[in-house]
């Protein structure tokens, strides 16, 4: 398998993932790319993605006991 | 609760990764059983090191048969693929010797617990024969298959849907399927890799909502250092104590490679050991409290062996707690179904496994099902449609009430499980009223109980609780759609055959030509599916439904429907039969 210095960056494509696919995100200088789909961005926007798909866990904060668990 | 924690050590980088876990689980003091691969035993320092820790901890070693690819190995079967699973009979036998023969030349004996993701019926097979000692395997993931293919950009090639989540004595003939009895057993405990979420395995991906804290992470289901969700699925798993005679069983069995840069983490390498460490610490504070019980492998075999008789049924009763939703989801186990209770669609099926049918699964390319271990369905309500969205809906059960020309459908009336009891007659799941308005004002309320009974029946029983007219009459359909596969996509139904019973006897051969067959005075309206031996009948558990009907599909929509049809009035009931069994 082709394992080149381009593959080997650690985000995956924010568009991908919300369908709940993992696509790694290629990279050409500050710009990542997505091989499966045409999106396209910077590290901070693709941040700022993974940020806005963690909101719909609207309870992704909130430790549930096994108390609270059978009271839901 | 009992908990194993397992760790695998790992080629190159990734073995000291292996080191820092092992030594986060002897500070905590916890119980690790060791499972060595092939590749890992070809390493002299790593078999020291991991002997050093059976002596001085007290860790057990086990054999894992899931990273096979080693230069050894390549040099006798000349193929890199690490899923023992996926080879023929001939080879399955072939890798068992060469691993057990490497692991008597390192340690001194056979293993008594061994871990694959998946074993099929002769993976299973094969290696029990070759291995008595064995008393306990890592064998399946629960729901792990379709969702995650397609995660993976459609190249994860692990199908093994339709099993057990938890523990249970695996059959001979299909690993996923738990024994009748001594002779139907393969002879070990089965547990499955890692404690999934069993509300969340059903709608995404099971490999994000695990006893993993890497695998949530790759879900985004923590935000940096501030994981609950971690902690709220141990906690899940000990809220079931109450329904499986006091006991829950939790595993954790994470790679090394998860605590160090991996691909589909975005977190710094340092959030995801102190996440993992603090799984640890709270698993460890439990046991301090007296509420958890860590084990190794066999020593939770020898537990099970002696607390859980053959047969006994499972429950799970789930609750969705990262979304928010706090959706119930209820899943029961036996030895003739496994079966899912979507209570947010009105309590109707949304999965069901027909063991009954004892469907036989190797796989292997010497076998018709290749690579999919999957148990065979007869509904899936995920894969399958459910209830109707873009067109027809698809494999599920409901009951639809109505009123005049109007008809409500339950699965558009939420309710939640508002107890589970067990008794001499079996277990029963009880729902909250699912609430009903119709348009000219009418409401009413169903009131639903699932009995599990055993002998592959289920009673499903509708109270009409309220009408807020205490004259009206309402009609009701019990309905069952269903079909056989393992994925999304339709198999062929010709040859299954539709009948009913009752004043006017009819059946059909199914060729998607949209016929029904119907008779008044129905005792009993059924599906007879050759392809996987199994009939699935639906008949009124007191006497006979004013109707019944049993419905072909056409290829746009590619199921068969039975139905029961009665009429009730305020404090009415109606109580319906689903049976499955094998097919002669
Ligand atoms: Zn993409």
């Amino acid at each position: 398998m082709l394992m080149s210095e381009q593959s080997r960056v650690s985000l995956r494509c924010p568009v991908c993932l919300s369908r709940d696919i993992d696509v790694v995100l290629y990279h050409d200088g500050e710009r990542y790319y997505c091989i499966k789909c045409s999106y396209t961005g910077q590290e901070d926007e693709t941040r700022r993605m993974y940020a806005a798909i963690r909101k719909k866990f609207r309870w992704i904060r909130r430790r549930l006991t096994v108390e609270d668990i059978e009271a839901l | 609760m009992y908990l194993n924690l397992l760790h695998r050590p790992k080629m190159g980088d990734y073995y000291e990764f292996f080191k820092l876990q092992q030594d986060m689980a002897h500070e905590i003091g916890l119980k690790v059983t060791i499972l060595v691969s092939l590749p890992a035993m070809e390493k002299d320092f790593m078999v020291e090191d991991i002997k050093r820790y059976h002596e001085e901890y007290g860790d057990e070693i086990g054999l894992f048969l899931s990273e096979l690819n080693c230069e050894t190995f390549r040099r006798e079967f000349h193929c890199e693929m690490n899923s023992i699973w996926l080879y023929s009979r001939d080879k399955k036998e072939r890798m068992v010797a060469m691993a057990l023969e490497r692991f008597r030349e390192c340690f001194g004996g056979d293993p008594v617990s061994a871990a694959a993701y998946y074993m099929d019926a002769s993976t299973m097979e094969v290696l029990t024969e070759a291995c008595p000692s064995l008393q306990i395997a890592v064998c399946a993931c629960f729901e792990e298959g379709v969702k995650n293919f397609h995660g993976c950009n459609n190249s994860w090639y692990l199908f093994n849907e339709g099993g057990p989540w938890s523990a249970w004595y695996p059959a001979k003939g299909n690993t996923l399927r738990p024994a009748r009895d001594e002779d139907d057993a393969v002879g070990i405990v089965g547990v499955c890799h890692l404690s999934r979420d069993p509300a969340l395995s059903y709608e995404s991906r099971n490999d994000f909502w695990a006893s993993h804290p890497a695998n949530v992470q790759r879900g985004l289901g923590n935000e940096g250092e501030v994981h609950p969700y971690d902690f709220n699925l141990v906690d899940l798993y000990r809220a079931q104590e109450p329904l499986n005679g006091g006991y829950s069983y939790y595993n954790v069995f994470v790679g090394p490679n998860w605590l160090t840069h991996n691909m589909n983490i975005e977190d710094p390498v340092e959030v995801s050991q102190k996440l993992y460490r603090e799984l640890l610490e709270y698993l460890g504070q439990l046991r301090d409290e007296g509420e958890l019980e860590d084990m190794t492998m066999s020593e939770f075999a020898a537990w099970y062996r002696a607390n859980r008789p053959l047969g006994e049924p499972e429950l799970f009763h789930a609750r969705e707690m990262l979304y928010g939703s706090g959706k119930h989801y209820v899943w029961y186990l036996d030895t003739d179904m496994r079966v899912l209770i979507d209570t947010q669609q009105g309590g109707s099926i949304g999965d069901l496994r027909p063991y009954v049918a004892e469907c036989e699964r190797s796989t292997g390319p010497d076998s018709p099902s290749l690579y999919d271990g999957s148990y065979p369905y007869l509904i899936q309500s995920q894969y399958r449609s459910g209830a109707a969205n873009h067109s027809f809906d698809g494999t599920r059960t409901t009951l639809a009430v109505t009123h005049g020309e109007e008809t409500v459908d339950l699965c558009a009336c939420p309710t939640k499980c508002s107890g589970i009891e067990k008794d001499e007659d079996g277990v029963h799941v009880s729902l909250t009223p699912a609430k009903l308005r119709f348009s000219d004002g009418l409401t009413a309320a169903v009131q639903t109980t699932y009995h599990f009974p055993g002998g592959g029946r289920i009673l499903i029983e509708r109270n009409l609780a309220e009408v807020s007219d205490p004259e009206a009459e309402l009609q009701v359909c019990e309905y069952f759609k269903g079909c056989y596969g393992t994925i999304e996509y339709p198999e062929d139904l010709h040859g299954v055959t539709l009948a009913v019973d009752g004043d006017r006897p009819e059946a059909l051969s199914y060729a998607y030509e949209s016929r029904t067959v119907a008779t008044t005075n129905a005792t009993a309206v059924r599906a007879v599916i050759p392809q996987i031996d199994c009939t699935v009948e639906l008949c009124p558990a007191d006497g006979a439904a004013p109707r019944g009907t049993a419905v072909e599909g056409f290829l746009f929509s590619p199921y068969f429907t039975l139905t029961l049809e009665t009429t009730l009035r305020a404090g009415g009931s109606f109580t319906s039969c689903l049976c499955l069994s094998k097919a002669e």
